[in-house]
């Protein structure tokens, strides 16, 4: 049986590319035994979909004011 | 009678930004969005400014290729994002950070010494519910205030993968990681980030009424 560490390796691998058979097998029987690795399997789904989400989130950064007007500047000479 | 249809016709599609509106404009409009797009990836304000300038300006000079297929602040992200992109490459050429110095501590001690999670027993489900908008944007700003924490390497290979959605081997080319790391780092990141949700979303959540 593999560790938690290990199917937690594996589960993050299972989102950048296919596992080989065996290493799906083995993460699935662990899964099928460890409800925090299951947990933990649905944490990184709703991380990715968060991160998703980033580009139309703000988050309060903003432009200084010395830097908007040296943009302006150069975008729309007086 | 023509004239005012066509007048107000453009009106209209210049709200919605398909026709680009006049570069007098730009900074208010667009400006924070820009540099909160490239203060995820640079933390340094005098650095992000310079790429949300730089977009600007090749905007500009590449005015006459906006098709209006996309909305005109998508075509502004994408130069933006090919300047962020430029500069991790040139800036990976001069750093080599050994792969212990990229969570590696942090991430070790998530774990006992069976490889269990040192909280094994307090990993619980979360709920968000996808239409809870505010729930959504709490899970989202905190997110953001994660990865904020993140060393920076960290912070970019987790944003290339997830929010640019490049595969593991263009990462590998930006980067100048190996795709060995590149999985490590990812790994790493997603764990952590992770646990930093469940500290500071997760758990805030639970103890709101």
């Amino acid at each position: 049986m593999i560790s938690c560490k290990r199917a937690a390796e594996r589960l993050s691998q299972s989102l950048d590319e296919p596992l080989t058979f065996r290493g799906r097998v083995l993460l699935r029987l662990h899964l099928a035994i460890c409800s925090a690795c299951r947990m933990v399997e649905g944490h990184l789904r709703l991380l990715r979909f968060g991160a998703r989400c980033l580009p139309d989130s703000e988050n309060g950064a903003t432009l200084p004011e010395d830097a908007r007007k040296r943009i302006q500047d150069r975008l729309a000479p007086k | 009678m023509s004239n005012r249809l066509t007048a107000g016709s453009n009106a209209v599609i210049a709200e919605d930004y398909s026709t680009a509106p006049p570069a007098s404009e730009w900074v208010n409009l667009f400006g924070d969005a820009l540099f909160s797009y490239a203060m995820r990836y640079v933390r340094r304000e005098s650095l992000a400014e310079d790429l949300v300038q730089d977009a600007f300006v090749s905007a500009l000079q590449n005015l006459s290729k906006f098709e209006g297929r996309s909305a005109f602040k998508s075509w502004l992200t994408g130069i933006l994002r090919h300047k962020i992109l430029d500069y991790i490459r040139d800036s990976a050429r001069e750093k080599t950070e050994p792969l212990s110095e990229l969570g590696g501590r942090e991430y070790d001690s998530l774990f006992d010494i069976t490889e269990h999670y040192n909280a094994h027993g307090q990993i619980e489900q979360w709920d968000l519910n996808p239409e809870a908008a505010i729930e959504q944007r709490q899970f989202v700003t905190t997110l953001d205030s994660c990865l904020a924490k993140l060393n920076q390497t960290m912070r970019q290979v987790f944003l290339l993968r997830e929010v640019e959605d490049l595969e593991r081997g263009e990462i590998c080319n930006i980067t100048g990681l190996s795709p060995t790391n590149v999985g490590v780092v990812l790994h790493r990141t997603r764990l952590l980030l992770r646990e930093c949700l469940e500290k500071n979303w997760f758990g805030k959540m639970k103890e709101a009424p």
